[in-house]
């Protein structure tokens, strides 16, 4: 049965963190941002973002090592930068 | 045709009418369903896996998500429902619920208990045809979801995405495929096409570079629906495979 209090949600306490794409020449801004637990939550989550902009990066054939994720939070305060070439080891060159 | 339109179900019998011509009877039949209507606000579960309903929803307004959740917290949006979808028919046959359903946004829906639903599918076989042919219509776009996940790339996937939500609008009388709102956020798309949040934001970025869509907040123009339907791969057939009236062909009682 469709419960009353299955309509209810109980969440902890999240904050809203933007996470922005910048590489030499362009920054591709977050206009929605993600709810996540805390700065660590976002820092992780932005290690994520780099290493999947990179995955669609080398499908795409071209790698930029330059780029980076910078993470706000919603007072406009950065918690946190990844650097994509910090965003993975790279071995045997 | 008014005081049809005028029932809190109608939505669902427009929907059903999509797959198989209903008489006065079948659609009164469907619209006289006991039910109880209930406000469900942003976020909240309709449905937790697990759950042992005794209810079918219908959408009345608003838009909703199944989900499965995977240990380290990540989640697949499975299917995203509207206006008229059943969200839990099959729960009155399977009993447990496999998988989750979430208001994308503030919802109204039409609660109809399992018993009322059978009983009206065993009365109404015609009615329980085009149930069926619903079921078989939302399989068909769960194998193009799985296709999107597993074949497609990042651009096919949300150009696919977006035709079809579209189209979908556009059956349910919601929005005009070409000029439409996309209740989603960047995470929401990232769940529906197991990409990442900003994956999504810069793929939306490369379709607008590339005036394949143009976006403003929510909004959503297509200046050229081929070209967005061709980067996707998107054919419609799928979300209307019975146009050509194949029910009333093999129906032994065809539509007055």
């Amino acid at each position: 049965m469709l419960a009353k209090e299955s309509f209810e949600i109980s969440l902890p306490e999240m904050q809203r963190y933007f996470f922005r794409l910048v590489d030499d020449q362009s920054a591709l801004d977050d206009p929605d941002g993600s709810e996540l637990l805390d700065a660590n939550a976002a820092r992780a989550r932005a290690l994520l973002e780099a290493r999947s902009i990179m995955k669609a990066q080398v499908d795409e054939g071209c790698l930029c090592l330059g780029c980076r994720i910078e993470v706000d939070n919603e007072e406009g305060e950065r918690v946190a930068t990844i650097l994509f070439k910090e965003a993975l080891e790279i071995s045997g060159f | 045709m008014s005081e049809l339109q005028a029932s809190s179900l109608a939505p669902l019998v427009r929907k059903l009418q999509n797959w198989s011509h209903l008489d006065d009877a079948e659609q009164r039949a469907v619209l006289d369903l006991p039910h109880k209507q209930s406000s469900v606000e942003r976020g909240s579960y309709l449905l937790r896996e697990g759950d042992q309903p005794r209810t079918s929803c219908v959408i009345l307004s608003g838009f909703s998500y199944r989900q499965k959740c995977v240990p380290d917290g990540g989640m697949q949006i499975l299917s995203v429902h509207m206006k008229g979808d059943l969200i839990d028919l099959e729960t009155c046959l399977l009993g447990t619920a496999d998988h989750s359903v979430q208001a994308l946004t503030q919802m109204t829906v039409a609660q109809i208990s399992s018993e009322a639903m059978m009983r009206l599918i065993a009365d109404y076989p015609k009615v329980g045809m085009a149930l069926w042919l619903d079921t078989l219509v939302d399989s068909s776009i769960f194998r193009e979801w799985i296709v999107n996940v597993g074949r497609r790339s990042a651009r096919e996937r949300i150009a696919h995405l977006l035709c079809e939500f579209a189209v979908r609008l556009e059956q349910a009388d919601l929005g005009d495929k070409c000029d439409y709102e996309l209740p989603m956020t960047q995470d929401q798309l990232a769940d529906c096409t197991g990409l990442t949040s900003v994956h999504v934001n810069r793929t939306l970025q490369g379709l607008d570079a590339d005036n394949l869509i143009v976006r403003n907040k929510r909004s959503v123009k297509v200046p050229d629906w081929h070209m967005l339907a061709d980067v996707g791969g998107f054919q419609s057939q799928y979300l209307n495979p019975f146009q050509k009236g194949i029910f009333e062909r093999t129906s032994s009682s065809p539509a007055s």
